[in-house]
């Protein structure tokens, strides 16, 4: 689907991340491989250290946190809000929506509106689609978006495919309507015949939990983990990403008649450094116009990756500078989707770390 | 043309052995692990455009196998 929007734009974002940091080599005698075969992956993978959250924390804690700051630093006024965006693969509970959760919290108008959706790695493109699509509303001015996940807490730690990877966090991200003739293309698209590429089987309502889904089952590489616990096909999602994404990236030069040069950043999902190596050298694209660090600093954490990849490689620049930005996730679902737009002049674009 | 010769150097890099034969088996092979597999398959994508799976490994046990599924998949 291709969408276009007018008139609207981000004008914050702030990433708030757990303060503990997981080191892969403290943790790779977990994994039932050698010394060297994990060193080797690390180098590879890009894996150094990861935020993840404790036992305790939960997304609307994050999100909370983040929003508290937000008032506290009169960076937001509490009762110009006008809708809450929650992305989250891992909300508080099944029901009630964690945006309602997070929402009392605050302490929100109740003609706030809040809506929780189920994504991950294309979370940040799909909440702004969403953020644009209610903005287009006369009463609606002002709308959060809220990714958070933590989906640590549901990787086997004795599953050297995902374990070493995942990160937890949340990002805000402030979309607003604006009078500066903003032009936004937005692209998405969803193959749901592969939705078994990145899923966790049980502890859903299909699969309930119960104890022969909370067995620990090798594989045949060595890696052990649960129905209850994350499973990734990682040649399905190589496979994907190097196909579809290039694939969309195409269709949208040719049809907004602009070529790869025009953008100043490509900011993608981060899934790890191998993927995103293998998918810059596909579209042709120098790694200092699209950065790769973020799984190696932080982890990742779904559906933040993009917002915090603005804030760690932009910072502070955006809010004095404008770039033509390329946003881009791609994963779970499998979903894929493309935002073209500009960062101009953020009001606040910064990271902060979450203390309970 | 699917040049095998820069296939097959750049495959025994990745598998981390002197030289890679048509015989040897993937799974026999000392460092056959799942990030193995995972650069067999960019490789692939990245020389010949071919997408293969983990599913597809089950049908190449040796090198040769690959090879021809790869000279098959180009003929076309």
């Amino acid at each position: 689907m291709k969408l276009k929007f007018y008139n609207k734009k981000i004008t914050g974002i702030i990433s708030i991340l757990p303060k503990n940091k997981v080191y892969f080599k403290n943790e790779m005698n977990n994994y039932n491989f050698s010394k060297k075969q994990s060193l080797k992956l690390a180098k590879i993978m890009g894996y150094s250290s990861r935020r993840v959250v404790n036992e305790k924390t939960s997304v609307s804690d994050l999100c909370v946190f983040g929003l508290n700051y937000l008032f506290k630093k009169k960076l937001i006024k509490k009762d110009k809000i006008d809708a809450l965006v929650l992305v989250t693969q891992s909300p508080d509970y099944f029901l009630p929506p964690t945006s309602n959760v997070i929402s009392g919290k605050i302490n929100l108008r109740p003609d706030v509106i809040c809506l929780d959706i189920n994504q991950g790695c294309a979370g940040y493109e799909v909440g702004l689609i969403q953020a644009f699509m209610l903005l287009e509303q006369k009463n609606i001015s002002k709308v959060l978006v809220l990714n958070a996940d933590v989906l640590s807490k549901k990787v086997s730690i004795k599953d050297r495919n995902s374990r070493p990877l995942i990160g937890d966090g949340a990002t805000i991200t402030i979309v607003e309507k604006s009078k500066a003739n903003e032009k936004i293309n937005a692209y998405i698209k969803m193959d749901g015949k592969k939705y078994d590429s990145l899923i966790i089987p049980a502890g859903g309502f299909k699969q309930q939990s119960n104890s022969s889904t909370k067995k620990l089952k090798k594989d045949k590489f060595g890696n052990s983990r649960s129905l209850e616990h994350l499973l990734m096909k990682g040649d399905d999602i190589f496979n994907f990403v190097v196909t579809k994404v290039p694939e969309m990236l195409n269709e949208i030069y040719k049809d907004l008649k602009i070529k790869k040069e025009y953008f100043d950043y490509f900011f993608f999902h981060q899934p790890n450094k191998f993927i995103l190596e293998k998918l810059a050298n596909k579209i042709e694209i120098a790694n200092s116009k699209l950065p790769s660090n973020i799984v190696e600093n932080f982890g990742n954490g779904s559906g933040i990756t993009v917002p915090l990849n603005i804030c760690f490689n932009l910072g502070s620049k955006a809010t004095k500078k404008e770039y033509k930005v390329c946003l881009g996730g791609f994963g779970v679902g499998l979903t894929w989707s493309i935002i073209v737009c500009n960062i101009k002049k953020l009001s606040f674009c910064k990271i902060i770390e979450f203390k309970k | 043309m699917i040049e095998t010769e820069k296939f097959l150097n750049r495959l025994s890099k990745i598998l981390e052995v002197k030289k890679i034969k048509d015989q040897d088996k993937f799974e026999k092979l000392k460092e056959w692990d799942s990030l193995a597999m995972l650069s067999v398959i960019a490789l692939v994508n990245e020389m010949y455009k071919i997408t293969i799976s983990a599913g597809d490994f089950k049908k190449f046990k040796k090198v040769g196998n690959l090879l021809s599924f790869i000279k098959k998949k180009k003929k076309k």
